[in-house]
């Protein structure tokens, strides 16, 4: 059991966390069924807020609560209770992050933050809605200032000692979380602010949604990386395996900090006012990232097939079948890393240049990013509460509990299926994101998709089904189970495996390369965008 | 004495590297769903 004072505020992250993803989720079961016609809303609460709770709650509030959750608990498993300053500097940090959660839930509730997940221009919110996202980004700039100050101070007591991999990574993670959030940061002090409040009348658009993907596609891996430790460190142990590399796994998480942030214009491919040039430029290193992706494939199946071969396993395949399919900490997890691989093929093609204009702000994208960060990355966070919301509450996960939560990942990889696998589809077929149910005035093409827009809300209620299961699991975890210890599953390395090369720590060559790469990437068309900078939009409120 | 411990990690190198023939095979299996994936929607955007 790590120190109970950790274990709270581990806890603190994870609650505000699990509160977000219930309201997100009932915010996305309206949307379902009210795209697929099947209901209207009542009271004058309209689509396109529901779409802003949804995706700000499950994306920014219940992903960033529970990574920070999380990483607080690895690193004070794997390096020692938190030191004093590092500790309350996580409070400071939760403070901030949930006063900022509550303000931007209210001004959505309220109907003045009607600005979607992205909150792009023109469309325009309250300030305090602004004021509200910099609360939860400079509260988590409290978070990671503090992880690094642990890791700093551990290093210097153990004379430079190799890092415990878990730490090494959240290091990394909340390192590529700090430089990415430097450009939604800018915008919205800059930008969003000053012109929401009034004091300047007009916005730069382009520069805003550069400064937004800046962000929004490193955001993707924040999201995916600490999913990452969970399949690097944490799946070994509970298989009865051994981490195939240190040395791998850590330099697929330098290869994801120097390819995942200056890549942010193949989100803005169709978008005029950017040259080819540069596009075509960070398309490319946005395929750099495939090789830490299948370093991290190749690691994982490396993992199942040792583990298995020990276990007498037979034939090319056989160690697949000797898995513990009925331990929902390796179950959960498992099913999203399977699910990876249809939303990273799906990734690819969205940042194919010609590709993109197949399904460019079709509802296909909307599918994609619900296998990645909804699947992939949910589900592996679900395996994860599984075992760690016993273990902060001393408690432990029974085995009814973990039956349930096999039901829980099937019911999730169901609707899923049906929902995302409906959004692929009718998106190829040419069918709109970010809108509310029409038919287009019954226009033969629209009643094409309506069959399609009906998977989608089975699908929906299923996945809803599945939360009020996981609340269930989450809450009987928390507070009924028996008292007992639990156990943070820490994987240790294969002894064959080579020896981890020191330079993988050294941070100020990564961080340095990091920050060239995006000087190269966005300088010169940054400058081009302020050279000739269009006159700027006054703000829009529609609904 | 080192030859027989260089002939050891040999051994066990051979070995390890016969045991992850189903995560080679598996790894390729990835990519090539990735390549006919991409190949699809490629076909789509020429048909229009």
């Amino acid at each position: 059991m790590i120190d109970k004072r950790d274990a709270q505020l581990s806890l603190g992250f994870l609650s505000v966390s699990f509160m977000a993803l219930f309201i997100g989720a009932i915010a996305g079961l309206l949307q379902t069924l009210v795209r697929s016609g099947t209901i209207e809303l009542p009271l004058s609460i309209g689509y396109y807020q529901l779409l802003t709770a949804h995706g700000v709650l499950l994306a920014l509030i219940f992903t960033t609560f529970f990574i920070v959750g999380f990483l607080y608990a690895g690193i004070s498993k794997t390096m020692g209770a938190l030191y004093d300053v590092p500790r309350r500097t996580g409070w400071l940090g939760f403070a901030m992050m949930t006063f900022g959660t509550i303000l931007a839930t209210i001004f959505i509730l309220l109907n003045k933050a009607t600005v979607l997940y992205t909150f792009y221009a023109p469309l325009q919110a309250s300030p305090w809605f602004y004021v509200a996202l910099v609360h939860v980004v400079v509260g988590s700039w409290l978070c990671a200032f503090s992880m690094w100050n642990q890791y700093y101070i551990w290093k210097r007591r153990t004379k430079n000692k190799l890092s415990p991999l878990f730490s090494y990574m959240a290091v990394m993670t909340m390192a590529l979380w700090f430089i990415a959030t430097l450009g939604v940061a800018a915008t919205v002090i800059l930008q969003f602010i000053p012109w929401s409040i009034g004091w300047v009348d007009k916005i730069d658009i382009l520069i805003s949604r550069t400064l937004f993907w800046y962000f929004g596609h490193p955001l993707v891996y924040f999201w995916l990386l600490p999913a990452y430790m969970c399949w690097y460190v944490v799946i070994p142990k509970i298989i009865g395996g051994k981490i195939f590399s240190d040395a791998l796994a850590r330099l697929s998480f330098v290869l994801f900090l120097l390819f995942s942030i200056p890549v942010g214009f193949h989100h803005q491919l169709l978008e005029p006012g950017i040259s080819h040039s540069w596009k075509f430029f960070q398309v490319v290193l946005t395929f750099m990232v495939i090789v830490p992706s299948l370093m991290t494939a190749f690691s994982m199946f490396a993992v199942f097939e040792t583990a298995g071969r020990k276990k007498g396993a037979k034939g090319l395949f056989g160690w697949f079948k000797v898995l513990p399919w009925k331990d929902v900490r390796f179950f959960a997890p498992m099913m999203g890393m399977l699910i990876f691989v249809p939303a990273g093929a799906g990734g690819i093609i969205n940042a194919s240049h010609q590709l993109n204009q197949v399904i460019h702000n079709t509802l296909w994208v909307t599918g994609h990013f619900h296998l990645t960060v909804a699947s992939t990355v949910a589900l592996t966070f679900f395996g994860i509460a599984y075992w760690l919301v016993p273990y902060l509450s001393g408690r432990t996960l029974t085995p009814q509990m973990n039956r349930l939560g096999i039901i829980q990942t099937i019911l999730w990889t169901v609707g899923m299926a049906f929902m995302s696998g409906a959004m692929h589809l009718v998106g190829l077929f040419g069918a709109p994101r970010r809108t509310a149910y029409t038919t287009y005035s019954d226009h033969p093409q629209a009643l094409d998709w309506v069959p399609y827009q009906a998977a989608m809300a089975i699908g929906g209620t299923i996945l809803f089904i599945a939360i009020l299961l996981l609340m269930y699991i989450i809450g009987y975890l928390a507070f009924k189970a028996p008292k007992g210890e639990m156990d943070f599953p820490v994987g240790e390395v294969e002894e064959e495996a080579a020896a981890t090369p020191v330079i993988l720590e050294n941070w100020k060559l990564w961080v340095g390369i990091c920050a060239a790469l995006i000087l190269i990437a966005y300088t010169i068309p940054f400058w081009h965008m302020i050279e000739h900078g269009p006159p700027g939009s006054p703000g829009y409120k529609f609904w | 004495m080192p030859q027989l411990q260089s002939e050891y990690k040999e051994k066990v190198k051979v070995k390890k590297e016969k045991e992850l023939l189903g995560t080679l095979l598996s790894v390729m299996g990835v990519g090539l769903f990735i390549v006919l994936s991409w190949a699809a929607v490629y076909l789509l955007y020429l048909s229009r």
